[in-house]
């Protein structure tokens, strides 16, 4: 039986794209632990030692967790909006996980004469894609925010549009100088001309800046002021629970790994390792769990920012360093003429 | 001339005619002024510059049905830069229940004046906000008058209501409540619950402001405490603190217990400075029956509260940290409390509730090994400390989120009856260790941290508490020595009116059997009289107020809590900050919700 080539093309997207779903979702409930651990660690605790515990390694929390939040009760606030309120927490995952779309993960393999890519879609404005999906993951927080009907909630959402906005800004002009040098918007292509120097040599302010802003992005500390358990209870996520606080977590987490994968991918240089001892997916892998660890390290040593000290610094300070750093690299391009 | 001799020779000349007996006992002077001359003395007080009486630190009233006059209203007055303290009582019969409001002369007089008002039900004439602040607004009665029944509160929830509550005197169930303490343009008010309330206040043309309540569930009110937070976008425009919550009566059932029995219902106030609401209770009673106590017991109180107040400082400043974002913190002060928390427990079999001063010393001996234990805690501290202060002191986010947050001066201080670390952080160089010494303080070399800036933010504060966990390190390293000499000394007085015999005596001392049997039956019988013993506490001014009719059981035991004065401050101090400021306030202040409402 031979199969036709477009059905081939539509199982071989199906099949990565349920790869991709399987890993992303395994490795969200298992970067819990993780966290759970580092800051455990952070904070001179013990952590989660309970369930399956093995070696000191609880490998079956996240299990655990997973069969608690489906079986808590799934509450609606008496005047909820009952629309947004639903639909909320599925755009915050969906949008976390269409990013994933476009990042290559490994070098194209040939099997039985077949080419394998390592991405679900090439497209060619790739980079676009992922701002503009990235700021779509906004719309979860304030829809959930605003169904709530919940003040806590409400001004978790309003924190959270304007931060989003002031820090997208410079994530997006942050990127501009890896496009400058690289000239194309697609991410396989800028992986590929990595392939000896990583563009954080080139682009170290921009790597700085780009990171800063990512970590507002998703809302980590210290720039959790959405959801900041201080003062907002628990901000936009006030009124959820069950699957549908489980999937805002869902999101959190999806988006750091995307934010790290992106980072990975624009500046080290995706999957290409030093000495190409490793298959090329374990180095994109590293590189994404370090930065993942550094946004754990972060939270377990920063007090938090306030709101208009945070909105002070995205507008004030990583803005126009990002614009310096553009224009700085467009004068470098044209001296040595590329 | 002493300068309370110079108060009463200079009331005695300005308010001739109206000064009535004049009270002395064990030091303390209660002075009786008619209603009418109330407003002008306190002007009076706060204002001669040979008086300067900058503080009041107290306001409460005692019933003496079926006395009358019924009601003493007692003013307690503080002056620090001469160090006394006077007390001024209005007397009020029962038909006549109001005196003037002194909140336009001390505004630190508004939540006591509105306790009395609730409690009492004695009114205040010229208050702005004359509302009951510790029973919820539904409550008919006035709780710590005596002929107010104890017992038998409605519980609705308890499985046993249809057998109680026949029993009950007048037995109703509470209405709901309808209308609640909120904030409007900045004004606080009873606001209605819902919205269809025909008097609802803001229809139309009110300033566009958004009322949360924050609180009585709040991960960072640091108990049950309920501000009504009103907020224009993310800014404060008003914070009125609404508290009673915890209110759980403790000074209402201290007065129906004997002297002995009351002591652990203190305990349960200020869960974190459990020895210190130990040390001033038993202390009042000492000074009301005038007991000595020997020299082992004094050091040990000396070394456990300090001990404790570096564990509270250590819960007001992680708790702080953890409120503005910086958890590891508060794990890494838990960590530490921690070991001190094993210490009581091998002193006093209780971790918290220690429950372990007794009349003239303490209820057993330190367990063996105690010194060393304090010595390695001691010694783990300093370096622990240092770590802390690595992590927040040049952190920029922490100095931004706390410099120049909540700024106070002095004045505004003082106004408000603060006392303690906030007081010291405005640059009053106040603590009632060097005040007022008690416990031998005055042998000890250490030394009050006080701010040098002009005003007192939250970042202030904590270095004041950061600096005063050092100087505890240093007064118990001085008395470690001093205690380790008094090994097998008499750890409590020997005077049998107040603690019981020891074991093997009543085997062999007639004597001794029946001060034990009077001890254990009926407790102990102070004189009368009216006593007041204040100390410094980790939150500042701690005192007991303590009436005595004569009789096994006090008649009236009044906790002048440090957490109370604080926190009315509240409104004061958030104005025109964030809502993520306003964390960080409460934090600042400390409080202990069962303090504030006892």
């Amino acid at each position: 039986m031979t199969l036709e080539p477009w059905l081939i093309t539509v199982i071989e997207a199906l099949i990565k794209v349920l790869v991709v779903i399987v890993v992303l979702l395994t490795g969200f409930a298992y970067l819990t632990l993780v966290e759970r651990y580092v800051v455990a660690k952070i904070q001179s605790r013990v952590g989660p030692n309970r369930v399956g515990a093995a070696g000191g390694i609880a490998w079956l929390q996240p299990i655990a967790d997973a069969v608690k939040m489906i079986m808590k009760e799934d509450f609606w606030p008496a005047q909820a909006d009952k629309v947004t309120y639903t639909l909320a927490p599925g755009i915050a995952v969906a949008t976390a996980l269409l990013a994933w779309a476009v990042i290559p993960l490994n070098p194209a393999i040939t099997v039985f004469g077949y080419t394998i890519n390592f991405y679900i879609a090439d497209v060619n404005v790739a980079l676009l894609f992922l701002l503009a999906v990235g700021s779509l993951g906004i719309y979860g927080i304030v829809l959930g925010g605003w169904g709530s009907n919940n003040k806590y909630s409400m001004l978790g959402a309003l924190r959270s549009t304007a931060q989003m906005i002031s820090y997208e800004i410079s994530l997006g002009l942050a990127l501009v100088g890896v496009l400058m040098i690289s000239g194309s918007l697609s991410l396989v292509k800028i992986v590929e001309q990595q392939s000896f120097w990583w563009f954080v040599f080139f682009q170290p302010v921009g790597f700085v800046i780009y990171f800063i802003a990512a970590v507002a992005e998703v809302n980590r500390l210290p720039f959790d002021l959405p959801e900041a358990e201080t003062e907002l209870v628990a901000g936009y996520q006030t009124e959820y629970s069950s699957l549908k606080f489980a999937l805002f977590y869902m999101a959190e987490y999806i988006n750091m790994i995307t934010v790290s994968a992106i980072a990975s991918t624009m500046f080290l240089g995706g999957y290409q390792g030093p000495f190409g001892i490793l298959p090329g997916a374990h180095w994109l892998i590293l590189k994404i769990l370090f930065f993942i660890f550094v946004m754990m390290w972060m939270r377990g040593t920063l007090p938090r920012f306030r709101y208009d000290q945070l909105m002070r610094f995205g507008w004030k300070v990583l803005l126009p360093l990002a614009l310096a750093n553009i224009f700085v690299t467009a004068v470098v391009l044209v001296l040595i003429g590329k | 001339m002493t300068p309370i001799e110079t108060t009463i020779t200079k009331l005695r000349e300005r308010f001739a005619g109206a000064i009535g007996d004049i009270y002395e006992f064990r030091g303390e002077t209660t002075v009786t002024i008619p209603r009418a001359a109330l407003l002008d003395l306190a002007r009076f007080l706060r204002t001669d510059p040979a008086l300067r009486f900058d503080m009041l630190t107290d306001v409460t009233a005692l019933d003496w049905l079926p006395r009358e006059p019924r009601f003493d209203v007692l003013y307690a007055f503080l002056s620090l830069s001469h160090k006394t303290r006077v007390r001024v009582r209005v007397q009020l019969a029962s038909g006549d229940l109001h005196v003037p409001s002194l909140t336009a002369v001390y505004p630190g007089a508004n939540f006591y004046e509105r306790e009395v008002y609730d409690l009492f039900g004695i009114t205040f004439s010229g208050h702005p906000f004359l509302h009951r602040l510790l029973s919820p607004d539904y409550e008919t009665s006035h709780p710590l008058r005596k002929d107010h029944p104890l017992g038998y509160e409605p519980v609705e929830f308890t499985h046993t209501y249809d057998e109680i509550q026949p029993d009950k005197p007048g037995a109703v169930p509470p209405p709901k409540p309808r209308r609640l303490i909120g904030s409007i343009g900045g004004t606080p008010q009873e606001i209605p619950l819902t919205l269809s309330d025909p008097a609802t206040p803001w229809s139309g043309t009110q300033a566009e402001t958004l009322l949360i309540n924050m609180g009585p569930h709040h991960p960072s009110t640091h108990g049950v405490l309920r501000v009504a937070l009103e907020v224009d976008g993310e800014k404060i425009v008003n914070a009125m603190p609404d508290i009673g919550y915890l209110h759980t009566g403790i000074e209402k059932t201290a007065e129906y217990k004997t002297y002995l029995k009351a002591v652990p219902l203190f305990d349960r106030m200020d869960y974190l400075g459990t020895f210190f609401n130990n040390l001033a209770y038993v202390m009042a009673v000492e000074k009301l029956m005038d007991v000595d106590v020997p020299e082992r017991a004094q050091l040990v109180r000396v070394i456990l509260s300090e001990l404790q107040r570096i564990t509270s400082h250590l819960i007001a400043v992680g708790s702080q940290a953890m409120d503005i974002g910086a958890v590891t913190v508060m794990t890494y002060a838990f960590r530490e409390r921690e070991t001190a928390l094993d210490i009581f427990e091998a002193v006093a079999g209780a971790r918290m509730m220690t429950s372990y001063f007794r009349f003239g010393g303490l209820a057993l001996d330190l367990p063996a090994g105690f010194s060393d234990s304090v010595r390695a805690f001691l010694k783990m501290l300093p370096p622990r400390l240092k770590e802390y202060e690595d992590l927040l002191n040049k952190n920029p986010i922490w100095l931004e989120r706390t410099r120049g947050i909540a700024e106070y001066t002095a004045e505004d201080a003082l106004a408000y009856s603060v006392t303690g670390p906030m007081l010291r952080a405005a640059g009053v160089n106040w603590d009632l260790r060097k005040a007022f010494p008690y416990l031998g303080y005055e042998q000890y070399d250490f030394e009050v941290p006080v701010s040098t800036r002009s005003k007192a933010d939250v970042l202030e504060c904590y270095y004041i508490r950061m600096e005063e966990m050092r100087q505890s390190i240093r007064i118990i390293e001085q008395a470690l020595p001093k205690l380790e000499k008094t090994n097998g000394q008499p750890y409590v007085t020997r005077n049998r009116k107040v603690a019981p015999p020891p074991k093997a005596e009543l085997a062999t001392s007639m004597e001794s059997l029946i001060h034990h049997f009077k001890l254990w039956t009926e407790g102990i019988k102070p004189p009368v009289g009216l006593v007041y013993a204040p100390i410094e506490s980790p939150r500042g001014e701690l005192g007991f107020l303590i009436s005595s009719d004569g009789s096994r059981n006090p008649h009236r035991v009044r906790v002048r809590t440090p957490s109370f004065a604080n926190l009315q401050t509240l409104p004061l101090l958030s104005k025109n900050y964030y809502i993520a400021d306003l964390v960080g306030i409460i934090a600042m202040t400390d409080i202990i919700l069962g303090d504030v409402d006892r």
